[in-house]
C-alpha cells in the first residue's frame, strides 16, 4: 500500500509461429508495460519487428462495415469481455464468414426498408405540394390543350410583379391558387409559340415546378385521396420493416459487438508488434510485468507454445540502467478498491517515482479527514453519499469519482455527528465533539495541532524518501532531518503552550541551543560536504564554479526560507476552522433568510422551501470550494514536503495501448 | 428635431470626422500614378490604412490579400458607427453590411460547390469578424451546398436559398442561389427603413433608393452584356424600392436591345448622368461619380439623420472598392491613363493623368 507494485523486467523471445497466440495471452494479461523496442539499444541496430499491413488493413475495412451495420441496426455500445485468445492471421478469416452471414441477412431487409422509405417520402412530398392545387381541378382537362400552354408551380410570394412585368410583352394568363411559406403556387398559361419566353422569365423567377406525373388523372381530389391511400399503406410496411430491424438488432447485436472487440483485439496485436524486436525468425518483447504474475504469464506462455518461448527475468535493481536513472521504472498503484480512486489525485500532482513513498494512502485519509471537518453534516453529507452512488451505479466511466464522493459523505456525516450538525439544524442530534460555531478558538488550536500533524507527516516520509534514494546529505539540511527536528520541537513547545498555556524558560533555553547547533549544521552541511567528502555531486541547482561564500549564503537563505515555510503550512491549516464556520454561517444566513421569508414564524412550505434552497446552494458552493482547499493544502503543505516525483505512469498492454496504436 | 439631434449628436460627429480621414483628391492625384503595389502600399502607409496594410511589410503582395485587408478598415468604420447610431437606426448601415456577409456565403457556397478546402475558402472570406452573424465555420464543415443552406436557418438568407434550390438543382450551377442570395440582401435592406420614422427615413429612403437604382442597372448591364441572359430572366433578377425606376422603368430598360435605347429608356437624373457615353464599362463608374456627389451634398444637409453616417460609410466603401480596382489593375499591368476611369472619387486635376 505505501510502496508501488514491485515490477520485474521480462524479455521473451517467442518464435515467429507463435507470436499471435503469445500477443493474445500478453494482451489478455493487461499486465505488462511494453517497452519499445525501437527506443532500445536492439532497436537502434534495426532490428525491429513489423506489422503485417496488408492484414491490419483487412481489418479496418471489416470494422468499417461492421460499424455500418451497428449504426443501420441502432445497436447501442455495450460491454463484451472477450475472454478467448486471439490470433489475427486466423481470426480475419472467421470474422469475415461471421460478418458475411448476418450483412445477406440484414441487407435483404434493409434494402426493402429503404425503398420503402423512399417511396414514402416521394409521396409525400407529392401530396403536399399537390394539395395546395384546387380540388376540383381536373387534371385531363389541362392536359388537352391544343394551343396554349400551362405550368403549375410556387414562386416566391415577392417576385410575382417582376414575374408579371417580365411577361406583360406577350399574352399570359395568371391563376394565383395559394400560398405555401412565402412562396405563391401560380398556374401560368401562355401561347405554344410564346412558351420560351415563358421559360426563361420562369426560370429567372426561380421557379419550382409542381410535376405531375402523365399517368395521373382525375381531379386533384381523387388524386389526393388515391395518393393518401398508397401512403397509408406505405407506412404499414414501414412499420413491419421497423419490427424487422428491432428483431435483427436483437438477434445480432451481441454477436455484432463481439466481433467488433475481436477485431480491434487483432488491431491491437498487430499494431503491438511494431514495438518488438525480431531476430531472423524470433520475436523479442521486452517490458515490465509484476512480479507476482511472472510465475503465471510464463506457464501460459510455456503451455501456448510448446514450450518454444525463452524468457528472461531481471529485477530492477540489477540494471545498469535503472542504478544510473537512464531507464524509469513504471509505477503501477497497488491500493485497496476504497483508496485506489484517490490515485487519479496523486497522478494530477504528479506520478511519484518507483523508489519513493506511494502517497496515495496518506493522501486519501487526510483528504476524507480535512473535507468531513470543514463540511461537516450528516444531512449533507447523506446527500452526497446518495449522489456518489448515483454516479458509482449509473456512470460506469466515473466510478473513481463516485467511490469518492461516497466517502466524502460519510466522512461529512461523521463530522456531522461530531459537530451536532443536520442540514444545518443543531436541535436534532447533539455534538458529540464540540460545535464550530460555539468554540472558534478551540477549532483554531485543532487545526493547527492538525497542521503541525501533517506537515510533521509530510518531514518524515521525505526523511523516508531521502534514506530510500540514497541522498544521505540532504537529511542535513533545512528540508531534512535537521529542519525537521527544529520544527518539532517548536512544534512541541507551541502545543505544550496552547494546551497549559505556559512554556518553562529551561524548555526555551533547550529550544534555542539545539536550534542554534541545527542551523549551524544546516548552513555548513553543504560546503564541508563539499570540502570533506570527495566524488560527491554538487546538488544540480548549485553552480558547480560557485565559492564557498556563495554556498554559504545559499544554505542561509535556504534556511530561512524553509524555516518561514514551515511556520507558513502549519498557519494554512486554519482554513480547515475557517471554511468549517463558513460553512456554519452560511446555514445561520440560510435560516435567516427563511425567517425573513416565512414572516419570522418558522414554520410554513416558504420556510422550508428556502430551508432546502439553502442547503442545494451550500451543497454546490461549499461542496466545491472545500474540495479546493483540501487538494490546496495536500499539493502545497503535505506533498510539497517530500513529494520527488518523475516517475512513469505504468501503461498495460490491452485495449488502450491499442486504441492509442491505432491512431498512431 | 431636438430628440433627433441628441440621438444623432455623436454619431454624426462621428461620421464627419471619420469622413475627414478619407483620401483626398490629392491622394487620388498620387496614387494613379503609381508604378507597382510596393509604391501604392508605401503611399497609402501614410493614410488611415496603414494599420491594416502594416501585415504586408516584407510579405509577398497579391491584389486580392491587400484589397482584404482594405476592407478591414472598412468594417472596423462599420464598428465604430454602428457603436455611436441609435441602436434602431443600426439596423440600416448593419443591412448594408450584410452584403458582405452575403458575399462571403456565396464564396462559401462557390467552394463547396467547387469542392474546394476549408481553408482555402477561408482564406477568401471578408474578415467581419463579430460583424458576421452567419456561422462560418459549421457552413465550412458542410459536405454539399444543400447542407449548408440548412444550417443557415436562423439567418435571412435561408428561406430565399431554399427557394432557390429546384432551380439550382435544374440548371446545375450556383447562380440560382448566387441571385437568391443578392435579391434577399437587397430586399433586406429595403426592409430595414422600416425601423426608422418621419424626416430620417425620407432621408435615408432617398439614399438606399438611389443605391438600388444603381445595383438595378449595374446588374442588368452586366446579365444582360455579359451573362447573356434574356430580359424576361433579368427583370426577375432586379430588387424593388429604387428611387427613380420602378418595375415598368425596370422593364424597358432591361429590353433595350442596345447603348441608345438602354440610355433613353433610363429616366432623369441617371440620363445626365451616363451623358451620350460610348462604352458599356464606363456606365457603372459613371454612375457611381453620380452617387459620389450626391453623398458629399448630405454633409451639407440635415445631419441629425441616420443618412449621414451611411453616406460616410458607402463613401468609404466606394474608396475601398476603387483602391481594389486600383490594386488589381497595377497587378495586370493596365496602363496608367486608363485607371482614372476605375475611380468614382473626386481626383484633383480631374482625369488627367
Amino acid at each position: 500500500m505505501f510502496k508501488s507494485e514491485k515490477l520485474v523486467r521480462i524479455t521473451i523471445q517467442v518464435p515467429e509461429q507463435f507470436i499471435s497466440s503469445a500477443t493474445g495471452i500478453l494482451a489478455r494479461f493487461r499486465l505488462l508495460h511494453l517497452i519499445r523496442i525501437d527506443e532500445t539499444h536492439l532497436g537502434r541496430l534495426g532490428y525491429v519487428a513489423e506489422t503485417d499491413g496488408g492484414l491490419f488493413k483487412e481489418y479496418e475495412e471489416l470494422l468499417n462495415e461492421l460499424e455500418s451495420l451497428v449504426e443501420i441496426l441502432g445497436i447501442r455500445p455495450d460491454g463484451v469481455r472477450l475472454d478467448e485468445e486471439i490470433i489475427p492471421e486466423k481470426d480475419v478469416f472467421k470474422i469475415k464468414e461471421g460478418l458475411g452471414e448476418i450483412r445477406q441477412e440484414v441487407d435483404s431487409a434493409l434494402n426493402q426498408r429503404e425503398g420503402t422509405e423512399l417511396a414514402l417520402r416521394n409521396k409525400k412530398s407529392f401530396l403536399e405540394r399537390f394539395k395546395l392545387l384546387p380540388d376540383e381541378l381536373d387534371l385531363s382537362q389541362l392536359r388537352d390543350l391544343k394551343l396554349v400552354d400551362r405550368m403549375i408551380g410556387l414562386v416566391p410570394a415577392q417576385g410575382l410583379d417582376r414575374l408579371e412585368e417580365s411577361l406583360s410583352e406577350v399574352y399570359h394568363a395568371f391563376i394565383d391558387i395559394s400560398a405555401l411559406q412565402g412562396r405563391a403556387v401560380i398556374l401560368v398559361f401562355g401561347l405554344k409559340k410564346d412558351w420560351p419566353v415563358f421559360e426563361r422569365a420562369l426560370k429567372g423567377a426561380l421557379f419550382d415546378p409542381i410535376e405531375i406525373p402523365p399517368q395521373i388523372t382525375g381531379t386533384v381530389a381523387e388524386i389526393v385521396a388515391g395518393t393518401q391511400i398508397e401512403i397509408d399503406a406505405l407506412e404499414k410496411q414501414a412499420q413491419a420493416l421497423a419490427r424487422e430491424r428491432e428483431r435483427l438488432e436483437h438477434r445480432f447485436g451481441r454477436q455484432l459487438l463481439t466481433l467488433r472487440e475481436r477485431i480491434i483485439a487483432a488491431q491491437q496485436i498487430l499494431s503491438a508488434r511494431r514495438h518488438f524486436g525480431k531476430i531472423d525468425k524470433s520475436y523479442i518483447i521486452s517490458g515490465w510485468i509484476p512480479d507476482r504474475l511472472f510465475a503465471s504469464l510464463q506457464e501460459n506462455l510455456l503451455k501456448a507454445t510448446v514450450g518454444g518461448v525463452v524468457f528472461e527475468k531481471v529485477a530492477p535493481e540489477d540494471l545498469r540502467e535503472v542504478r544510473k536513472g537512464i531507464v524509469n521504472i513504471p509505477i503501477l498503484f497497488n491500493n485497496p478498491i476504497l483508496i485506489s480512486p484517490f490515485e487519479k489525485l496523486t497522478n494530477l500532482y504528479g506520478t511519484p517515482s518507483y523508489r519513493e513513498i506511494e502517497p496515495t494512502f496518506f493522501f486519501a485519509l487526510s483528504f476524507l479527514l480535512m473535507f468531513g471537518m470543514m463540511f461537516g453534516d450528516v444531512g449533507q453529507g447523506g446527500i452526497l453519499f446518495f449522489l456518489g452512488y448515483l454516479v458509482f451505479r449509473r456512470f460506469y466511466k466515473y466510478t473513481d469519482y463516485g467511490i469518492i464522493l461516497m466517502e466524502c459523505g460519510l466522512s461529512s456525516m461523521l463530522f456531522g455527528f461530531l459537530y451536532g450538525s443536520v442540514f444545518g439544524l443543531d436541535t436534532i442530534v447533539p455534538a458529540l465533539w464540540f460545535r464550530p460555531m460555539e468554540s472558534i478558538p478551540y477549532f483554531v488550536k485543532v487545526t493547527l495541532t492538525m497542521g503541525a500533524a501533517m506537515v510533521s507527516l509530510g518531514l518524515l516520509l521525505n526523511f523516508i524518501n531521502a534514506l530510500r534514494l540514497g541522498e544521505y546529505r540532504t537529511l542535513f539540511g533545512a528540508s531534512g532531518l535537521a529542519g525537521a527536528l527544529i520544527y518539532w520541537m517548536s512544534a512541541g513547545l507551541g502545543i505544550k503552550y496552547i494546551l497549559t498555556g505556559r512554556v518553562a524558560p529551561g524548555e526555551l533555553s533547550v529550544l534555542g541551543w539545539s536550534a542554534a547547533v541545527l542551523m549551524t549544521i544546516i548552513v555548513l552541511h553543504r560546503p564541508l560536504y563539499r570540502l570533506f567528502i570527495k566524488g560527491e555531486q554538487p546538488e544540480p541547482s548549485i553552480d558547480k564554479g560557485a565559492g564557498l561564500f556563495t554556498e554559504l549564503m545559499e544554505s542561509v537563505v535556504e534556511l530561512l526560507d524553509d524555516l518561514i515555510r514551515f511556520v507558513a503550512n502549519t498557519v494554512s491549516f486554519i482554513r480547515l476552522a475557517a471554511f468549517a464556520l463558513s460553512h456554519a454561517a452560511l446555514f445561520i444566513a440560510v435560516f435567516s433568510v427563511a425567517n425573513i421569508v416565512s414572516g419570522e414564524k418558522g414554520t410554513g412550505i416558504s420556510y422550508w422551501l428556502v430551508v432546502a434552497a439553502g442547503n442545494i446552494i451550500i451543497i454546490l458552493l461549499e461542496g466545491v470550494v472545500v474540495s479546493i482547499q483540501t487538494v490546496r493544502l495536500e499539493y502545497y503543505e503535505f506533498f510539497g514536503k517530500f513529494f520527488r516525483g518523475g516517475g512513469e505512469k505504468f501503461k498495460p498492454f490491452d485495449r488502450e495501448t491499442g486504441a492509442e496504436e491505432r491512431k498512431l | 428635431m431636438i430628440v433627433r439631434v441628441f440621438r444623432y449628436s455623436f454619431a454624426q460627429a462621428k461620421a464627419r470626422s471619420m469622413r475627414g480621414k478619407l483620401l483626398s483628391p490629392d491622394d487620388w492625384h498620387y496614387l494613379l500614378r503609381m508604378k507597382g503595389l510596393e509604391d501604392i502600399l508605401k503611399y497609402l502607409s501614410g493614410t488611415d490604412y496603414s494599420l491594416v496594410l502594416s501585415r504586408f511589410s516584407g510579405a509577398r503582395l497579391e491584389a486580392g490579400a491587400i484589397s482584404l485587408a482594405l476592407h478591414d478598415d472598412l468594417f472596423a468604420a462599420y464598428a465604430k458607427l454602428l457603436k455611436a447610431v441609435p441602436s434602431k437606426s443600426s439596423h440600416i448601415p448593419r443591412s448594408f453590411l450584410s452584403l458582405y456577409e452575403a458575399e462571403n456565403l456565396k464564396t462559401i457556397l462557390r467552394g463547396l460547390f467547387q469542392g474546394k478546402a476549408a481553408a482555402y475558402i477561408r482564406s477568401l472570406l471578408y474578415r467581419l469578424g463579430p460583424l458576421s452573424l452567419l456561422p462560418v465555420e459549421d457552413l465550412l464543415e458542410a459536405r454539399q451546398v444543400a447542407e449548408a443552406i440548412e444550417l443557415l436557418k436562423p439567418s435571412p438568407f435561408h428561406r430565399p436559398l431554399l427557394h432557390a434550390l429546384p432551380q439550382f438543382h435544374a440548371q446545375g450551377r450556383l447562380f440560382p442561389l448566387e441571385r437568391a442570395i443578392d435579391i434577399a440582401v437587397m430586399e433586406n435592406i429595403h426592409e430595414s427603413l422600416k425601423f426608422v420614422s418621419g424626416l430620417d427615413r425620407k432621408g435615408v429612403e432617398i439614399l438606399t433608393g438611389e443605391w438600388i437604382d444603381l445595383a438595378n442597372l449595374s446588374w442588368i448591364v452586366r446579365l444582360r452584356r455579359l451573362y447573356g441572359l434574356s430580359p424576361e430572366e433579368t427583370i426577375n433578377y432586379t430588387v424593388p424600392g429604387g428611387r427613380y425606376l420602378g418595375l415598368r422603368e425596370l422593364g424597358a430598360v432591361a429590353r433595350a436591345p442596345d447603348r441608345p435605347s438602354f440610355l433613353s429608356a433610363l429616366p432623369h437624373p441617371y440620363d445626365e448622368a451616363l451623358g451620350r457615353t460610348e462604352d458599356w464599362e464606363q456606365i457603372q463608374t459613371l454612375l457611381s461619380k453620380w452617387f459620389v456627389g450626391e453623398l458629399q451634398k448630405t454633409f451639407s444637409q440635415d445631419p441629425f439623420q441616420i443618412r449621414l453616417a451611411l453616406s460616410y460609410l458607402l463613401l468609404k466603401e466606394l474608396e475601398v472598392k476603387s483602391l481594389g480596382s486600383l490594386i488589381t489593375a497595377v497587378e495586370l499591368g493596365e496602363p496608367t491613363g486608363n485607371l482614372v476611369d476605375l475611380i468614382s472619387l473626386p481626383v484633383k486635376g480631374g482625369a488627367h493623368v
